[in-house]
């Protein structure tokens, strides 16, 4: 097989490999509109006061800055810049987790303190939401830990770099997510 | 209705999603960017290019972190300042907000054009 051949199969796999994800975040993102259309369906525009405002705006912030770091730590590996790359990605790591420390660690224990249990009322779809939230935020803290370890061990190249991509678009698909949840959840009224 | 703690809790966070505007507009304006231009004048004639394409994929990361903060924190004045329903404002600033991520940082138009995703 020729050069040129070889390459135009590299490239109809990579098309083939992107439009997959996006299939699999399309699935993905039908579990969390029946969750966001069962709050509204359920609650309508109430809200309870109880809700920690600045937490849940600082989670938010959290989390929009862990989507630069990953766009970073992917633009850096596309121009092979390994050092940058590796950075970026520990970054996202450390605000990912942060994000769940803030949601799971804190913010849970705040609710059910103020009242808002996940057995009852706004606490079914509060809990419902931010826990499918921080199962998906969990994995993609897990894939990003996998994407560093083979980053450290040199597997990506500005050439090949399929598992950066995948991971880091995974991550801002998240992200996008918890953009609709955050005013669902906090500031609507 | 909020306590003092709960007060300075959401100013502080709001000061800090403009400090993040205010660090992406200071990328992308170059300010920071003096190492890689100190890299870019030592740089072979064949390495300059991706030099610059990557310095131009960096700043328009940090443009789109900076429209990001700047409408998060736009998006909570509003819930917090208008009396009526703001579930239509909540809703457009949301769809920009995902607009931005999915153009800019997941790249979708790689999808119908095929390689190539970053600045």
């Amino acid at each position: 097989m020729s050069t040129a051949a070889i390459a135009h199969s590299q490239h109809d796999r990579l098309s083939l490999n992107r439009l997959g994800l996006w299939l699999f975040m399309l699935s993905e993102s039908m579990i969390f509109l029946i969750l966001l259309f069962t709050r509204f369906y359920l609650f309508g525009l109430e809200r309870p006061e109880a809700l920690n405002q600045a937490l849940g705006l600082a989670v938010t912030s959290i989390l929009l800055l862990s989507s630069f770091t990953a766009y970073r730590a992917e633009a850096a590996i596309a121009h092979g810049d390994r050092t940058t790359f590796l950075w970026n990605t520990l970054y996202t790591i450390i605000l990912g987790t942060l994000f769940l420390i803030g949601v799971v660690g804190v913010e849970w224990p705040t609710a059910i303190h103020e009242g808002i249990t996940p057995q009852a009322g706004f606490g079914i779809a509060f809990f419902s939401m931010t826990g499918m939230h921080a199962f998906h935020v969990l994995t993609g803290v897990l894939l990003l830990l996998v994407v560093y370890l083979n980053g450290w061990r040199g597997a990506y190249s500005p050439e090949k770099h399929w598992g950066v991509e995948a991971a880091v678009k995974y991550w801002h698909f998240v992200d996008v997510v918890w953009v609709f949840f955050y005013p669902a959840l906090y500031l609507v009224s | 209705m909020y306590d003092v703690t709960r007060i300075s809790g959401i100013v502080a966070v709001l000061s800090a999603l403009v400090g993040i505007a205010l660090f992406g507009l200071f990328l992308v304006f170059g300010r920071l960017v003096g190492a890689e231009q100190a890299q870019e004048a030592e740089a072979r004639p064949s390495d300059l290019a991706t030099i610059r394409r990557r310095r131009a994929a960096f700043q328009l990361g940090a443009a789109v972190i900076a429209g990001l903060a700047l409408l998060t924190a736009l998006e909570y004045v509003v819930a917090v300042s208008i009396h009526s329903s703001t579930l239509p404002y909540l809703v457009v600033i949301a769809l920009i907000k995902a607009g931005l991520i999915v153009y800019y940082f997941m790249h979708i138009a790689q999808l119908w054009r095929g390689e190539g995703g970053h600045a």
